[in-house]
């Protein structure tokens, strides 16, 4: 475990794995593009709109996982002093944002023709608005730095203040009533999701997830180089 | 299979969701490159100075 926790050995490892997972990922996202496009059926009483579902849930789901491995990176930032740990959470905001931004806009466009409006204030919405302005919040606040480092334990606590927003969007629909309807794929007895619509929504997400593991791994990446470009900066001005 | 698409009256939002989807993507991936390249090429520019 702490043989990953080296830079050294983490940037070889990052480099090994990028391009493998971005080509996976065009793959499978070509696939399940021609599953949702050729293959998969409409819905009964949604029509061809269903089609907004195979963006909208892969999109919610990695918006929701960012922030659940940017809570891990907070505590191993805060724990540990790791400075890895610190660069994951930097490389992920902006990643969980993007996903996160797309569930609400995909999310509107479909419930414009389905509720016929596009936004309403119940819960499951408003948390997960609530979980894009966290994310906003932690890349303003990294920003707001010029020294990286110093900005790691602002940021963490941050962040683990913000992960009280995550079991609130994911139960929002069990414990309020919502517009939104309750979970029906990860759930107690199963999917309620036919199979022909279930495989290209899993081969979607299995893409969408290797698509931002090869952003986030490269994320690190860079900014581990700008790390290094800093310090070198730094000791050419005499700074330490 | 596009012309069947567009005739249904999801089409305009269907699009749009698929649109957006693909600029967000697009927008990361080229986002990323740059970042890279500008850290890569600040770096080789600090060590052609030190040399």
């Amino acid at each position: 475990m702490y043989r990953f926790a080296n830079p050294t050995f983490f940037l070889a490892l990052a480099g090994r794995l990028i391009l493998p997972c971005a080509l996976l990922a065009a793959a499978l996202l070509g696939w399940g593009l021609y599953m949702i496009f050729v293959l998969a059926p409409d819905d009964y009483q949604q029509g061809a709109s269903v089609k907004i579902m195979y963006i909208h849930v892969p999109a919610a789901w990695l918006g929701l996982a960012c922030y659940g491995l940017m809570t891990s990176s907070a505590l191993g930032s805060i724990v540990f002093r790791h400075p890895l740990a610190d660069v994951s959470g930097k490389a992920l905001a902006p990643i969980g944002a993007s996903f996160t931004f797309l569930c609400l806009v995909t999310g509107a466009l479909w419930g414009k023709p389905m509720w016929g409006t596009w936004w309403v204030w119940d819960a499951r919405l408003t948390s997960v608005l609530v979980l894009f302005l966290i994310y906003c919040g932690i890349i303003a606040l990294w920003e707001a730095f010029d020294d990286p480092l110093r900005a790691a334990r602002p940021v963490a606590i941050l962040t683990l203040f913000g992960s009280v927003n995550l079991p609130i969007v994911k139960f929002s629909v069990d414990w309020w009533n919502t517009l939104h309807q309750p979970a029906s794929v990860f759930r107690m007895g199963g999917s309620t999701i036919d199979p022909a619509m279930l495989k290209p929504l899993l081969v979607m997400a299995a893409g969408a997830t290797l698509l931002m593991l090869a952003l986030y791994l490269d994320g690190m990446r860079t900014e581990i180089l700008r790390r290094r470009v800093r310090s070198l900066q730094m000791k050419q001005v005499g700074q330490p | 299979m596009i012309a069947a698409l567009l005739a249904t009256p999801y089409a305009g939002y269907i699009l749009s969701a698929y649109g957006l989807a693909a600029l967000i993507t697009l927008g990361l991936i080229v986002r990323a490159v740059l970042a890279r390249h500008s850290q890569l090429k600040a770096l080789q520019d600090l060590q052609n100075e030190q040399d």
